[in-house]
């Protein structure tokens, strides 16, 4: 097994994930929406959005995903195991009760690698039902 | 147009609410409060909606639409179109965005398209031709950047930040257009989505930006004498606040050496800050080693100064400890949001002097390597702090002069190596302090170099460099904070991974912190210590990847006969870090003259158990009571966290808590008042076998320990601090023997497999468990 970071992660990640989170070579992590939309969600379903990771620092251990409650909103945010490899992918799920619009604030914290120290970071995610 | 839902309309308004508060430019009313009022109310969503409108309309600079296309227009909001000259200005945006398109939104101002980095907030514009950028920029008065976040969520009404330079002063004209870039999938290599969008606006012959009469505020050099107490001329970090907390210069767009990730700059006794007329509070510091120092002042048209005069409370130097930061980049995390190539020696020398340092180890790293490796000498430099692209800063009115001062040649950095971004960083970062040659041998890309860290650590000690790790504690929290303790960590991360290999191969000399929790970083080091290994622990600040505020968060303290100084100063601050006084921490307490039975010198022989005698200054300070918590919303590290000796404060008193340490554990404890008065320490402690001693004040500083080896024989300590070497040693197998190259695995193992035995041969030589 090999799987070297290359010394500079630049550009964007190659998916089709609504969301990206990168970590840098000393673990900081970013998260941002990508091109992908996320489309019309249906009430009282399940759904699924994609996370793409590339890991630049080797990071291993828990990608956690944290979220504040939000009314109306269900998330079911699993731990992601991270591997220390270059590329992984994850998802969480989200259903909404009733057809209306929120914001959630979604915290992506690779906790086993900084102990909490600058290695948060916090997307706001729209997300529609109809 | 339906209209947008409440609650994440709200969360846009309170958030853009905030991003002005974070640029230094606050509402000058309680709109937060207001805002949080309304999220409780109990109205009509219609009536709320209305009320957020009206709330917010006097800040709003620009309405802007976005049509079906993705085609914004612009028009004036209610917000006075003020500007300051030489500044920058932040202001709200409502965008209307009937089709809820998700997009970019990005600020097109005429003759600076595609020159200022938009996206990355960069301490340093992308200047891909100078030549060429110059006179575009200096033919723009006017500038508009969109601050982060910057995306459009598909709301069908939200707000956001747009900050404004003006190069001029008086009544200007002037228009802005913010465009709307859609990333397309799949991504178009041909034309970026501002380029398209940009080309959508052509095709209609409509007039698609606000037209303004912008005022703008005259503003001119003031100048900083800022002085040491003795008189002497300096740098200092200087932080400017009008009276409705604005910061000066803005942090909405810095260049170099200002650094928008930075409230203060860095200003030499002379150099200026462009202010306007106004009320001011104005302070000033020089790292750990001064009381900040305030000063509220009246700048009149007829001011042309500021007397600062700093308030130094210790002079480690004075005593011969000279200070050295191991671990700041100039292509940091914060540097390269986009890469960019970094900043210039001109301009971390100013940050260096800046934070009273003498020596700065400025590490060259994966982002940015291929640039900033050029400015590698194999000596240390003190260069002038000089202003990166002058041609540039003149265009954007940053005209000042950089000043010399008394104390330029104290402060020195030496550029080397830090091992990350590297095939080898799976298994710890890795620190080359001393390089003559920086580049491995046989390699052309940092792709090539090996993909563990031993073959680095022995050609780095072929050079005669001292080698060690970064930032130890990452990875190895085990969720006690209980020191020492014996639960082996699962190496999850790049703090001091193959140490534990290294070491008993004599291939590393140690690892660095000062950083994050002391249980995370020492526990490795104890261990290492009680078996017997010299190993040394430096102070670090990784700046600014791990800390933004400057060099020296983290530091280390080195005694010396005489001052660090010329091209081998990194050697001497070396040399007298292995052998002679030393220690580390936040720089805001000090041992001086840590010594055993009188004897400052780190190895210390006798003939039989008995008591030895040690003696130290101690010293610290802190204001007199605690600091208020981190307001609301603020992140949790802008309140002291890692090492920190408010953090050592017992209760709210002014009292800090001094241990002496032996074996790992701590066996006295007592409290000295950190009012910067010197306390001497004098006390007997009875030795059965040979040992180490240390005294600390956690988390605030650490002495380098001294070895008493008692009858000839050596430190072997604890029978469970070499059997927790030795499992770890397995632990970190299991953990990164995978990121090895094939070709290069079978070495590594018997690597591995020799430093495993090493520990357990010392574990059978230990007299105690």
């Amino acid at each position: 097994m090999s799987d070297h970071a290359p010394g500079c992660g630049c550009g964007p990640i190659d998916t089709t994930a609504p969301i990206a989170v990168s970590i840098n070579p000393e673990a900081r992590v970013t998260v941002a929406r990508t091109g992908t939309a996320l489309g019309d969600l249906i009430p009282g379903q399940w759904h699924t959005i994609g996370v793409a990771v590339r890991n630049d620092g080797f990071v291993a251990g828990p990608l956690a995903i944290e979220a504040p409650p939000v009314n109306g909103v269900d998330l079911d945010l699993p731990v992601h195991e991270l591997t220390g490899h270059h590329r992984q992918d994850t998802a969480f799920g989200v259903r909404l009760h009733t057809a209306t619009t929120v914001e959630v604030n979604l915290t992506f914290r690779a906790l086993a690698a900084l102990g909490g120290l600058a290695n948060h970071s916090t997307l706001h995610l729209l997300l529609r039902c109809t | 147009m339906s209209e947008p839902a409440l609650q994440p309309l709200l969360a846009s308004a309170a958030r853009a609410v905030h991003t002005l508060h974070e640029l230094g430019d606050p509402p000058p009313t309680d709109v937060d409060g207001q805002l949080a009022k309304l999220e409780r109310s109990s109205s009509p969503d219609d009536d709320v909606r209305r009320e957020v409108d009206e709330l917010l309309r006097p800040f709003v600079l620009l309405d802007l639409r976005v049509d079906e296309h993705g085609v914004a227009t612009c028009t004036p909001g209610a917000a006075p179109p003020r500007l300051v000259q030489h500044g920058w200005r932040s202001f709200l945006v409502r965008i209307a965005n009937p089709h809820r398109i998700e997009a970019v939104l990005l600020a097109l101002t005429r003759g600076v398209f595609g020159l200022v980095d938009q996206q990355s907030h960069a301490a340093r514009t992308v200047l891909p031709d100078a030549l060429t950028s110059v006179p575009r920029i200096r033919d723009s008065w006017l500038q508009a950047k969109v601050a982060a976040p910057d995306g459009l969520s598909g709301l069908e009404v939200e707000y956001k930040v747009v900050s404004l330079y003006s190069r001029e002063a008086g009544s200007r004209s002037g228009a802005l257009w913010l465009c709307v870039a859609e990333e397309p999938i799949p991504e178009r290599l041909s034309r970026t989505p501002e380029q398209r969008a940009a080309g959508k606006a052509m095709l209609e012959p409509r007039e698609y930006a606000a037209s303004f009469q912008f005022d703008c505020v005259a503003s001119r050099d003031i100048r900083f004498d800022v002085r040491e107490p003795d008189g002497r001329s300096c740098v200092a970090a200087i932080t400017v606040r009008d009276d409705q907390g604005r910061s000066y210069p803005s942090t909405g767009m810095r260049l170099a050496p200002d650094m928008f990730f930075h409230e203060h700059v860095y200003r030499a006794t002379g150099e200026v800050i462009r202010l306007p007329l106004g009320q001011f509070e104005i302070t000033a510091v020089r790292g750990p080693e001064y009381r900040p120092v305030r000063v509220d002042v009246d700048i009149a048209a007829d001011t042309e100064a500021v007397d600062v005069r700093l308030d130094r409370w210790v002079d480690p130097a004075g005593r011969g400890y000279y200070s050295g930061d191991p671990h700041i980049h100039a292509g940091g995390c914060s540097h390269y949001n986009v890469p960019t190539e970094g900043v210039t020696p001109e301009t971390m020398i100013r940050h260096v002097r800046g934070e009273g340092l003498w020596l700065g180890s400025v590490l060259t790293w994966g982002p940015c390597y291929y640039h900033q490796k050029q400015f590698f000498s194999g000596e240390s430099i003190s260069p002038p702090a000089l202003l990166e692209h002058p041609d540039m800063q003149q265009a954007q009115g940053m005209t000042w002069s950089p000043q010399p001062t008394d104390v330029d040649h104290q402060s020195m950095l030496r550029y080397d190596v830090e091992v990350s971004g590297f095939p080898s960083s799976h298994s710890g970062h890795v620190i080359l302090l001393g390089l003559s040659d920086q580049n491995y041998p046989g390699t052309t890309w940092i792709e090539d170099w090996p993909s563990w860290n031993l073959p680095i650590m022995r050609w780095g000690h072929s050079q005669g460099a001292l080698v060690g790790y970064a930032h130890c504690g990452l990875g190895l929290s085990v969720g006690t904070d209980e020191l020492p303790n014996h639960v082996v960590p699962a190496f999850q991360s790049i703090g001091s991974n193959e140490i534990i290999v290294d070491v008993p191969l004599g291939a590393a000399d140690f690892q660095c912190g000062a950083e994050i929790a002391p249980a995370a970083e020492l526990n490795i080091w104890y261990h290492l210590l009680n078996v017997g290994y010299r190993t040394l622990m430096l102070g670090e600040t990784d700046y600014p990847c791990i800390y933004d505020d400057g060099p020296g968060v983290g530091r280390t303290y080195v005694r010396l006969p005489e001052p660090p100084q010329g091209p081998r100063a990194l050697e001497a601050w070396t040399a007298g870090l292995q052998d002679g006084p030393s220690y580390f921490g936040d720089g805001r307490s000090h041992v001086f003259d840590f010594a055993v039975d009188g004897d400052v010198g780190r190895e210390r022989a006798t003939d039989t158990p008995g008591p030895v005698r040690v003696t130290a200054t101690v010293v610290a300070w802190l204001p007199d009571g605690p600091p208020p918590p981190p307001a609301q919303g603020r992140p949790a590290y802008s309140a002291p966290v890692g090492w920190h000796l408010e953090r050592a404060r017992v209760g709210d008193t002014r009292t800090v808590p001094v241990e002496l340490v032996l074996n790992g554990v701590a066996v006295v404890r007592w409290e000295i008042v950190a009012d910067g008065t010197e306390h001497e320490v004098a006390l007997e402690i009875g030795l059965e076998r040979s040992s180490w001693i240390a005294l600390r004040i956690l988390p605030s500083v650490h002495t380098q320990p001294i070895f008493v080896e008692i009858g000839g024989r050596p430190v072997r300590a604890s029978r469970r601090s070499a059997q927790w070497l030795h499992d770890s040693v397995d632990a970190l197998w299991k953990a990164k023997s995978g990121f090895i190259r094939d070709s290069e695995r079978t070495a590594a193992r018997e690597a591995y497999d020799a430093a495993r035995a090493a520990y357990l041969a010392r574990r059978d030589e230990c007299e105690d468990d």
